[in-house]
């Protein structure tokens, strides 16, 4: 194949390899070798009390797959990122839109949008806490109900969610704005001489300019809500009955590792997840090809 | 005329009801941060939700006893020093890679993109205990370049940057090809420019993971000399466990210099490469 | 090739055109806008390249002894009175290897959902880089720890010496892995009455010493063991 490359091509290619060549060493000794110790974990039965490791062959795989609970906590991860993904996507594009506009007091928003991305986590904690007590909670208190917010296992996945959603705000806020930035403002000036009003503009020139940065946000919040870790367990008791129906698949996949030192077992896990996430991308990438506006 | 007037007010003032209603919900963590900063302990565990603010006075001294209990600056010193380390460092590989993967054609690109993509579907907790024996066996436990050593690449601001290049018109490189510019020449004068924006959000990411990142610290800085800020205070939080105003004031002194640094960053972000690309 | 180095000769050429017809502040400012990056970059490999090369040439890697003591309010970490005392009864050279003492963890495993924060994950894996030597903690945390393997089986012939020591003063736990064994498994050395509790303050009442399933330091964990109950 490198014999009909033209001397211009071939050079490309140098270069190319050699700009990607630092990020992908340190991937590969920080992240792959990792990866695929976790890959051959998932073959082997844990020694435990310090007896090494035996090699079982698939039986990991057999009995990840044959359980109920690796079924349903994937499912729930699923309805996490269902509420995550696209409110968290679409308010923040409004807010990033409104801030890219000549607004009084726009960097102070800015900052004020970006606080809850550093604030401490137990204040968060704390803050939803309160908001969601049965007894004492804004909620309940303001709309005069008693709802259990997050105990019962009906709506406790929602509530979940809602959190979810204001916590990722900030961050796809802010990488809309990078996004609407790098724009050329003289597309707006060209639209506004033509006599297109706001709504107009936002969708002939800013969605199709911005879909690249949008795609690229569904795609990592797709990931990063499919890999949420630990944000039921902020607001939940241990002791919560609804603790059952908002289990994500990593935590579950850390029940197993950390907790009971299973690590063959949350390391099967980890590769179901993995290969659910690699199927979603997969789809992803196609659609991509058809609805991301490229120039 | 004038309804036109009449109308560019009123789309002012309900962008500034949205964005005041929206800045409320975002602060409340925040303000209550403080507010507990500022409470008796006995106050901040009150499970009446109404009494928001300190009723018994306005204890700005919690804020003293934590800055004299704990040597900030060489938390303030340590935590800044990953964080500028962490972001150079990704910032350089990050680009260097975006734009190779956005813009060049080279042999093994498609599964090298897609091990990019690999990194980021997995939960971070398989990595840490082969990174940390990685420091260990370095002899890096308790400095600054074992704080740094995970973020020293990034996979998702390489596909950030991947993005952003992507993003920029071809007829841009096109012509610089045409004058004999070089790879590096073309990267390095008009492409990298243009995507200023996306490097700052990258930066402004890997500062707040870098800032919030309390396990990594945890294992590699023992040291309460070497260590950062949220390993530091998390001590106080295993020993104040159940005093809410001590933690708080540590918390809020702890977000200070992260809103400085978002402030100058976000001062940086570009107004369009319609400027931008005058320079060319 | 070829055309490539007269390509680079002949941009080199240019940006020293350039630089020329500039005046010494005016080139500052050209090379900072253009190159700051680079110069960053060339600033931090350097930084990084030395730092590596110095840490690898002369920084103490090995470690005599690691302990974690969680869970304690008393002073414990390194530089403390223990750690002095200890140091200077083992005759350890901190100058050759390290010992290490972390007083700064708080988890407990015996309660639903304990095992979720940072601590235990940094405690999980020092145990599993097998740097870890010892974990002191109360009775029924140290039981949790020790029913996920993590702690070794002390009637392993491995430290058979220390098992026969201190035989009065074992704690045993159920292994979560039924194959492993039915019957509960030896995993920890009651330390309650030691100098840990009297002497040093760390533990109010209880404590119990477990010893990591990946140690390699078993002769270190025997002379820690004799001194806090000395």
């Amino acid at each position: 194949m490198k014999k009909h490359m033209s001397p211009r091509e071939k050079t490309e290619a140098k270069w190319g390899l050699l700009f990607v060549a630092p990020t992908m060493i340190g991937l590969i000794v920080l992240n792959f070798y990792p990866i695929f110790n976790t890959i051959y974990q998932s073959f082997c039965k844990t020694g435990d009390f310090g007896k090494g490791n035996t090699f079982v062959g698939l039986a990991n795989y057999q009995k990840v797959l044959a359980s109920s609970e690796t079924w349903m906590s994937l499912w729930n991860t699923i309805k996490y990122a269902l509420i995550e993904v696209p409110f968290g996507i679409i308010i923040a594009l409004l807010l990033a839109v409104l801030l890219n506009k000549k607004v009084a007091g726009k960097s102070v928003y800015r900052t004020i949008f970006f606080l809850p991305m550093v604030c401490a986590p137990a204040a968060v904690a704390m803050v939803w806490k309160w908001l969601y007590n049965t007894q004492f909670g804004l909620l309940n208190n303001i709309f005069h109900t008693k709802v259990a917010w997050i105990s019962d296992p009906k709506i406790a996945w929602i509530s979940i969610g809602v959190i979810g959603v204001w916590s990722i705000i900030g961050y796809n806020m802010v990488l809309f704005i990078g996004g609407l930035q790098e724009i050329p403002g003289d597309y707006y000036e060209a639209a506004s001489i033509d006599g297109a009003n706001g709504f107009r503009q936002f969708i002939s020139i800013t969605v199709p300019l911005l879909s690249p940065t949008t795609f690229f946000i569904v795609q990592t919040r797709i990931i990063g809500a499919l890999t949420v870790f630990d944000l039921m367990f902020m607001v939940m008791d241990k002791t919560n009955v609804a603790l059952k129906n908002v289990q994500s698949i990593v935590y579950l996949f850390y029940q197993y590792a950390f907790t009971n030192g299973n690590k063959g077992y949350g390391a099967t896990l980890v590769m179901v997840l993995l290969v659910f996430i690699m199927i979603v991308t997969f789809i992803l990438q196609q659609v991509e090809k058809r609805v991301v506006y490229h120039n | 005329m004038k309804s036109a007037e009449a109308n560019a007010r009123r789309n002012k003032i309900l962008t500034q009801i949205v964005l005041i209603i929206m800045a409320f919900i975002m602060l409340v963590p925040f303000a209550w941060m403080i507010l507990t900063a500022l409470k008796t302990n006995q106050e901040s565990i009150s499970v009446n939700p109404f009494y928001i603010f300190p009723h018994n006075g306005w204890h700005w001294e919690n804020f003293a006893t934590v800055w004299k209990s704990y040597n900030f600056v060489i938390l303030y010193k340590n935590t800044l020093l990953m964080i500028f380390f962490r972001v150079v460092c990704a910032c350089l590989t990050a680009t260097m890679a975006g734009y190779a993967f956005g813009r060049l054609k080279f042999p093994g690109k498609k599964i090298l993109f897609t091990m990019v993509l690999i990194q980021m579907m997995v939960p971070s907790q398989i990595f840490i205990i082969p990174q940390y024996l990685m420091v260990s066996k370095m002899g890096m436990l308790n400095t600054t370049f074992g704080l740094v050593w995970p973020g020293i690449v990034t996979a998702f601001g390489t596909y950030l940057l991947k993005t952003g290049y992507e993003g920029l018109p071809m007829d841009l490189e096109e012509a610089a090809n045409i004058d004999g510019c070089s790879v590096p020449g073309r990267f390095l004068h008009i492409m990298m420019p243009l995507t200023r924006s996306s490097m700052v959000s990258l930066g402004i990411f890997t500062a707040v993971f870098a800032f919030k990142d309390l396990m990594w610290p945890m294992i590699v800085c023992t040291n309460a000399n070497t260590t950062t800020l949220s390993a530091g205070l998390a001590k106080m939080q295993g020993q104040y466990g159940s005093e809410y105003p001590t933690m708080m004031a540590a918390a809020t002194l702890a977000v200070l210099p992260m809103i400085i640094i978002y402030v100058i960053f976000q001062k940086q972000f570009v107004e369009g490469i319609a400027t931008s690309g005058g320079k060319l | 090739m070829r055309d490539q180095k007269s390509r680079f000769r002949g941009y080199l050429e240019a940006e020293r055109h350039k630089l020329e017809s500039l005046t010494g502040r005016q080139k500052l400012r050209y090379i900072i806008d253009y190159y700051w990056l680079w110069i960053l970059g060339i600033f931090c490999a350097f930084f990084i390249f030395g730092y590596v090369i110095y840490h690898a040439a002369f920084a103490v890697k090995d470690f005599w002894f690691y302990a974690v003591f969680a869970n304690t309010m008393g002073d414990g970490g390194n530089g403390s009175r223990l750690y002095t005392d200890f140091v200077d009864y083992a005759g350890f050279d901190t100058s050759q290897k390290k010992v290490e003492m972390n007083a700064s963890s708080w988890f407990d495993p015996s309660v639903k959902g304990g095992t979720v924060n940072s601590y235990y994950q940094a405690f999980v894996a020092l145990v599993e880089s097998g740097d870890l030597d010892i974990v002191v903690m109360g009775r029924e945390g140290l039981r949790a720890v020790g029913s996920s393997g993590r702690l070794l089986d002390l009637s392993d012939e491995r430290c058979s010496g220390i098992y026969k020591k201190y035989s009065g003063r074992i704690v045993t736990c159920e292994p979560y892995d039924e194959e492993y064994s039915d019957a509960s498994v030896p995993v920890g050395i009651d330390l309650s009455d030691s100098r840990l509790v009297t002497e040093y303050g760390l533990y109010e009442d209880e404590c119990v010493l477990g010893i990591s399933a990946y140690s390699s330091r078993l002769d270190s964990v025997e002379a820690f063991l004799d001194f806090v109950l000395l």
